[in-house]
């Protein structure tokens, strides 16, 4: 990302491939690539033919231009604070700035200056966020709707297709994502949509946590969360084998990288360590939310407590945040 | 056949992470990106601008991650 105009090149930074569609004075048609986690779950949202339908609508918004600069504003983003990656303060760089880097320092420059929020940390949410299962070949397809969500309530239905969202028209899922990554959590969101041989508009109503997802797969809560310290889950048969119930807080420390998370090596933990509570709570969190909450809950020099299972006695371990 | 017909118009970059022209050979030495198709302007946003602004032709930028 050296050098990259971050004030036209915005997107979700954990991706390892994404296209943006342009006019030659920087107005964006639209972008294209969309990402749910790893390994198996990374190409769930994309695929050859939706990337295809993706240029075409692009080759559409092009001919229509300028008459609909207006409805494509929206797709730019804010000024960001720095120009390029390079100017962000700690930023990673090595051969190369990685879109990754740019959030996780951005991340971690917000936790430092105690102005991280849950709205930083939750980014660029899926169409199923809000209840919209689309088709992966198109993009735009309605394939389901959640029942109960904000999309079932908008009486959108299976078949439908999304034309424009917030007055932006869409040319892919990650059109979608960038309309919703922009929204505040609570608001409205005027959709237009293609049923049938007929279009309908609704309107879409969000508010409370529509906007959490899966962060633990992105590369960016690495740095910009976990700063070396990288705890899992335990699984059912390692929880059993403890005699910890199944919806308990239990995570397996696995790694401390030094010298990132060398204060909490200092502090007693260790790798292998099997971590039973985290300030006293032992309700059980997902890896998303425990990595949330460490930096939500406990600013710089704040401390925190570890109840740990080692050998199978329990410890107490406080630790400074790091 | 339609994406064919697509390369034609639409100025395509593909953009990774390293501007300088050196850079930009070893990035595609270390990437076995020898024989990049003839269409594709090789990470450099710049000249992709400048191509679409005299052939009236949109672009498609593509960014992907660098191991």
């Amino acid at each position: 990302m050296k050098g990259v105009d971050l004030g036209l090149f915005q997107f979700d930074w954990d991706q390892t491939w994404c296209v943006f569609y342009l006019n030659a004075d920087g107005t964006i048609y639209g972008r294209y690539g969309t990402r749910a986690g790893n390994g198996d779950n990374s190409t769930t949202h994309v695929s050859i033919e939706s990337l295809r339908r993706s240029m075409v609508r692009a080759l559409e918004l092009h001919r229509g231009y300028p008459a609909n600069k207006s409805q494509l504003a929206g797709k730019r983003g804010p000024k960001p604070e720095y120009a390029v990656a390079e100017k962000i303060p700690n930023i990673e760089q090595h051969h190369c700035i990685h879109c990754h880097n740019v959030r996780e320092a951005t991340l971690r420059n917000k936790w430092l200056d105690k102005k991280l929020t849950r709205e930083d940390i939750w980014t660029f949410p899926l169409p199923e966020n809000i209840g919209l299962k689309m088709d992966v070949d198109d993009g735009l397809l309605v394939k389901s709707v959640t029942r109960g969500s904000p999309a079932a309530a908008a009486g959108i239905r299976p078949g439908d297709a999304l034309v424009s969202l917030a007055g932006q028209p869409l040319i892919s899922q990650a059109d979608i994502q960038w309309v919703l990554h922009q929204s505040p959590v609570k608001t409205t969101l005027a959709a237009t949509l293609r049923r049938g041989d007929g279009a309908t508009a609704t309107t879409l109503s969000l508010s409370g946590d529509w906007k959490q997802s899966d962060i633990a797969w992105r590369g960016s809560s690495g740095p910009g969360l976990r700063y070396g310290f990288w705890a899992t889950p335990l699984g059912a048969g390692d929880r059993a084998s403890r005699g910890l119930a199944p919806d308990s807080f239990a995570f397996r420390v696995r790694n401390l990288y030094a010298p990132r998370a060398g204060k909490l090596r200092e502090a007693g933990l260790r790798e292998g360590d099997v971590i039973v509570a985290v300030d006293g709570k032992v309700d059980s969190m997902t890896e998303s939310e425990f990595i949330t909450y460490l930096r939500l809950a406990h600013p710089p020099g704040d401390t925190i407590r570890f109840t740990v299972l080692r050998d199978g006695r329990r410890e107490e371990i406080e630790a400074p945040m790091w | 056949m339609r994406v064919r017909w697509q390369l034609g118009l639409a100025v395509w970059v593909l953009a990774a992470c390293v501007p300088a022209a050196s850079a930009q050979d070893d990035l595609k030495k270390n990437l076995k990106d020898n024989n990049v198709a003839e269409h594709w302007i090789y990470d450099d946003i710049a000249a992709g601008f400048a191509e679409a602004r005299a052939s009236g032709k949109p672009l498609l930028i593509t960014f992907r991650c660098v191991p």
